[in-house]
């Protein structure tokens, strides 16, 4: 079923261009309304992943235009290619190396990493918490990154 | 000192966490500008970060729910679910500069239900509902007879259909034409209900046919759909055209205002015949204003929906609006004679179940400058 299968990482795509969970849902859900309506005239598009991923994106461009957007932590230029080098067939692939990389990273690198990017928290409160040095919250970072980077590299 | 690359991995990573100094931000904001290299090592922990960030929030996404939405959202025969409303940004009491005195709604109930007998006998607007058939023949409806033309009846203040077959019937175009001071409701071939305010006009055929449903509007209606995906609803009217896929709303094209389309329920898509198509949700309103483009912006309902009541709310608006929009869904006819007082604000409600004098009162006790008269049969203020 095309929905189950790409609905995640359809709603990636629109979660990195619009950050807010719920409309990042609610504009896949209504593109695959849209494909829903029009699917007599798309019977013969060949690659209906791409047509899926291009409507999510530009309909994520429309909700942004539509209202000024700023993150607290990050600015991201909004231009057409914004934050999107991955062909849709691929983010499926994408998603899943960048989780197994995650997951092969020692224990305590990866609570690192996802608590200070995912979470927000400060390198000091991490420190803290997981009772270890400033210096060795920055190393593991910095490994985190360049792993997590790698993975990203050969999808580019 | 540490390689370049590792310092710029640390500035990066400080910012894309949200602990960067202001000294390192403006380092690191020059460096991308300056340095190619830098700037890509930026772009790619962006796109990485964002991308990792997304992918663990859409972890928690529960597709079988997804799709349970996704079905209920798709036309059918079922009814389509509640959306939320989005909650109003429309402050009602605004602190603008008010050069008159606050009317406050409260002031409505029994202070000013009137003992003296109000004289009915000013000309109140006696035009009358017409119905005009494809062929050009027009009927007139004034309370006293029912006029029933193919499947549909149309009583004195709504109409609907009797009998359900359209077979060998031929289908035309109605226009049904509401003037100042009456509203009416009215049920389309497709079961959609429409209640029509007053100096509106709505042309509709007797019943749908072709892979759209069309109708025209000049003025004010209220709608409620029938979802029929394989036939979209299509309201057009001068400014802008609103397809619908089965839903709520109220669609406000009255001269000397900027056309609104306002959505309660369901979803619609507006045009205004030179840009594409745009979407709007619950509490959002289309809102496109001479040869602007269309915005979008959420709305009040209480301000939107009211006259389906039969009330309206007046925020700070001038005498001369209120004026107008009295005058429109009362059917009377209320001059101002001294333009100076034309400009001044007033803010408060007009029931349409209440005699005028009931406002009039209002405005008169709510600034010195005002007063009003009754003369042969013409409300002056002045």
């Amino acid at each position: 079923m095309l929905f189950k299968s790409h609905y995640k990482s359809l709603c990636i795509s629109a979660l990195v261009l619009l950050k807010d969970q719920e409309q990042a849902e609610d504009v896949v859900q209504d593109v695959f309304l849209k494909v829903w309506a029009k699917r007599k005239e798309l019977e013969n598009i060949a690659n209906i992943n791409g047509y899926l991923y291009t409507s999510v994106k530009n309909a994520c461009l429309d909700e942004l235009r539509k209202v000024r957007f700023t993150d607290d932590i990050v600015e991201v230029e909004i231009s057409d290619d914004a934050a999107d080098p991955f062909h849709s067939v691929r983010l499926k692939e994408l998603n899943q190396q960048l989780q197994l990389a995650s997951q092969s990273l020692p224990a305590q690198c990866r609570e690192i990493f996802e608590r200070v990017f995912l979470d927000g928290k400060k390198y000091q409160e991490v420190a803290d918490e997981l009772g270890v040095s400033i210096n060795t919250i920055k190393t593991q970072l910095k490994r985190a990154l360049a792993r997590m980077r790698n993975v990203m590299e050969k999808y580019r | 000192m540490k390689p370049l690359n590792e310092q710029i991995e640390e500035l990066i990573a400080d910012k894309l966490s949200g602990q960067i100094t202001p000294e390192d931000d403006e380092l690191l904001a020059q460096l991308i500008r300056t340095d190619e290299s830098v700037r890509q090592q930026w772009e790619e922990s962006v796109e990485l970060i964002s991308f990792y960030r997304a992918s663990k929030k859409v972890e928690g996404i529960d597709e079988q729910m997804a799709w349970d939405d996704l079905m209920a959202k798709m036309p059918s025969d079922e009814e389509p679910p509640i959306k939320k409303i989005k909650p109003s940004t429309y402050k009602w009491f605004a602190a603008a500069a008010i050069l008159i005195p606050i009317l406050l709604t409260a002031l409505w109930f029994g202070l000013f239900r009137s003992n003296l007998k109000f004289n009915e006998q000013h000309a109140k607007n006696a035009e009358t509902i017409k119905v005009i058939l494809g062929d050009g023949t027009t009927y007139t409806l004034d309370g006293h007879k029912d006029i029933t033309t193919g499947e549909i009846k149309f009583g004195a203040q709504s109409a609907q259909r009797v009998g359900g077959n359209n077979e060998g019937r031929e289908n035309q175009m109605i226009t049904l034409s509401i003037p100042k001071g009456k509203t009416y409701a009215l049920i389309l071939d497709d079961g959609t209900t429409v209640k029509i305010n007053s100096a509106s006009t709505l042309k509709f055929p007797m019943f749908f046919e072709g892979n759209s449903r069309e109708v025209q509007l000049d003025g004010e209606a209220y709608f409620e759909v029938t979802k029929r995906n394989h036939q979209p609803f299509v309201v057009k009217t001068r400014e802008m055209d609103v397809k619908v896929l089965g839903t709520k709303f109220n669609v406000n094209t009255y001269p000397g205002n900027d056309a609104q389309t306002s959505l309660v329920e369901g979803s619609v898509a507006v045009s205004d015949h030179t840009t594409k198509e745009l979407l709007i949700k619950p509490g959002q309103a289309a809102i496109k204003g001479g040869s602007n483009l269309i915005r979008v912006e959420a709305f009040s309902a209480d301000q939107i929906l009211s006259w389906l009541k039969g009330t309206y709310y007046f925020n700070n608006m001038t005498l001369r609006d209120i004026v107008d929009i009295t005058n429109r869904v009362t059917g009377e006819d209320v001059y101002i004679t001294d333009s100076k007082i034309a400009n001044y604000r007033f803010s408060g409600a007009l029931k349409t179940d209440k005699p005028i004098k009931v406002l009039l009162e209002n405005i008169k006790s709510s600034s010195s400058m005002v007063q009003y008269q009754i003369k042969d049969g013409k409300i002056e203020l002045y």
